[in-house]
């Protein structure tokens, strides 16, 4: 076992972290959301899903950035090249793809008029042109997003001249998962969850393992090793630059449930396909703001999830889950992805119905603080990061 | 037997063909409208097959399922949709969840 189940070993690793109450405020200050707008999601590389969503030409997909009120259309070109552009058409401002995604080769058209754009974003045809004045068709084309890439994720970033690229933004992230085979992992199932929570209550609560022998004491309470007290420890915890990872290892004595153990003890001839990128055997990246890679192995194989945390109001987020498996070779393998899917579902349809008691609990203003232990060190890294950002405080 | 409902040898779990659903949403729908006994029920007919359901599915194209080993590998899905029910909360009553059809599978 490589986890040492000290206590407060990760103020001991980042002395500089502190271990102060956080505030509350940030949570339902609709004077913190106007700058989480400004100065974190205009500023911030987003992640908007990944390349393998449309690998054909002309394949698209758009992605609502609600806090920002910006439309973004992510479209592979004739030339093969993915492209960011504002869904705005620019004649009148009207919102030119509709369809959450699709495939249009070759152009994409506006319903208003009828303007016409080519994969690749010029505008190619606009009816009544001549009746125009000195209409220059290539000054008029879709307005590019700053949109960069790393392991097929699709980043874009809403300022004209990012201060980073999004190589330097990722820093300690890419260094670390730099070559994971992401692309051979496939989509499997995505969930868009509305919850009635601020985006971070829902991000924080995620954030930390401390909750996991409590709220989900009967489906996961007993995955992850802990110490003599029954409490879990983290593997590790590393910072980096914006960033966290918390690792930890699976409870080798964990009792399986009948399902489980027949589907997993049974033969399985499956090759072993484990990544050698992972940190413990539950790696939790949070790639700030908003994103989340979770890594762990199914059976034989590295398996992923990733959490985007959509905020559409101070009190309102769409936390979207997507989960990922390598391609099955036995029905047995298929079936273990299966029972994954659904065993961590029902412990994130446990951690959605405590997201909203939560945001209620902090919006009512009741405590000023919440106060956090040395296993929810992931989540004062959060605060200080985002404090650095909106410098909500350091202002006031 | 060409318009046979299941494969030879699985046509006695015939009863079982309501969980024979897809899309996943499909499935979810039909647990939470299911009592507890009737899940129980449902699960232990369908346990003691899964090694015989398994390895009957591994002979046949994962890819171009035909349709009665189609319906049997979906009711194999709706025995897993409702294992942790059945195996590990075994009573609804204790379940702080929020409505499963709220997760919105998009698949």
């Amino acid at each position: 076992m490589k986890t040492v189940v000290r206590n407060k070993q990760w103020a001991e690793k980042y002395p500089d972290l502190g271990t102060e109450p956080v505030p509350t405020e940030p949570y339902y200050s609709d004077e913190h959301y106007a700058l989480e707008r400004e100065r974190i999601f205009r500023r911030c590389w987003i992640n908007v899903g990944r390349v393998d969503e449309i690998p054909e030409p002309g394949d698209y997909f758009v992605r609502e950035i609600a806090i920002c009120k910006v439309s973004v259309l992510i479209i592979r070109g004739s030339d093969g090249v993915v492209r960011g552009f504002h869904n705005v058409c620019s004649h009148r401002g009207n919102t030119l793809v509709l369809d959450e995604r699709g495939s249009c080769p070759g152009s994409v058209y506006c319903h208003f008029h009828n303007w016409i754009y080519s994969d690749t974003g010029e505008l190619i045809r606009v009816p009544d042109e001549e009746n125009f004045f000195d209409l220059d068709k290539r000054d008029h084309g879709l307005t590019p997003v700053n949109t960069d890439f790393w392991e097929g994720f699709v980043f874009v970033h809403l300022e004209p001249e990012p201060a980073e690229t999004l190589r330097q933004y990722l820093g300690g992230v890419a260094d670390q998962l730099d070559g994971c085979p992401f692309h051979e992992m496939r989509l499997m199932q995505t969930y868009k969850v509305e919850e009635q929570a601020n985006w971070k209550v829902a991000l924080d609560a995620q954030n930390e393992l401390y909750h996991l022998p409590f709220q989900h004491r009967l489906i996961v309470g007993d995955a992850f090793v802990k110490n003599d007290k029954g409490l879990i420890r983290f593997q590790d915890v590393n910072l980096y630059n914006y960033h966290s990872v918390w690792s930890c290892e699976n409870n080798p004595t964990r009792a399986l449930p009948p399902l489980e153990s027949m589907l997993f003890d049974g033969d399985d001839e499956a090759p072993v396909i484990r990544i050698p990128q992972m940190i413990g055997e539950f790696d939790f990246f949070v790639v700030f703001p908003n994103f989340v890679l979770l890594l762990f192995d199914v059976g034989n194989s590295t398996s992923y999830i990733s959490y985007n945390f959509w905020p559409l109001a101070v009190d309102r987020t769409i936390w979207e889950i997507r989960m990922h498996f390598r391609e099955p070779r036995s029905t047995r393998e298929r079936l273990q992805q299966e029972y994954f899917k659904c065993i961590i579902r029902d412990a994130l349809q446990e951690d959605a119905f405590a997201h909203e008691n939560i945001h209620a609990g902090l919006a009512s203003h009741a405590k000023s603080h919440v106060i956090l232990q040395d296993e929810e060190a992931p989540i004062r890294y959060f605060h200080k990061v985002l404090e650095d950002y909106c410098e909500f405080y350091r202002n006031a | 037997m060409a318009d046979a409902v299941l494969p030879d040898g699985f046509e006695d779990l015939a009863p079982w063909l309501g969980w024979a659903l897809e899309p996943e949403r499909a499935r979810t729908a039909k647990k939470t409208e299911s009592s507890m006994e009737e899940l129980r029920a449902f699960y232990d007919v369908m346990m003691p097959r899964m090694e015989e359901i398994i390895a009957y599915l591994d002979g046949v194209p994962s890819d171009n399922r035909p349709a009665p080993a189609h319906r049997l590998y979906l009711i194999t899905l709706s025995l897993v949709e409702v294992s942790n029910l059945v195996e590990i909360y075994k009573r609804r009553d204790v379940i702080e969840a929020c409505d499963p059809l709220h997760f919105n599978p998009q698949h």
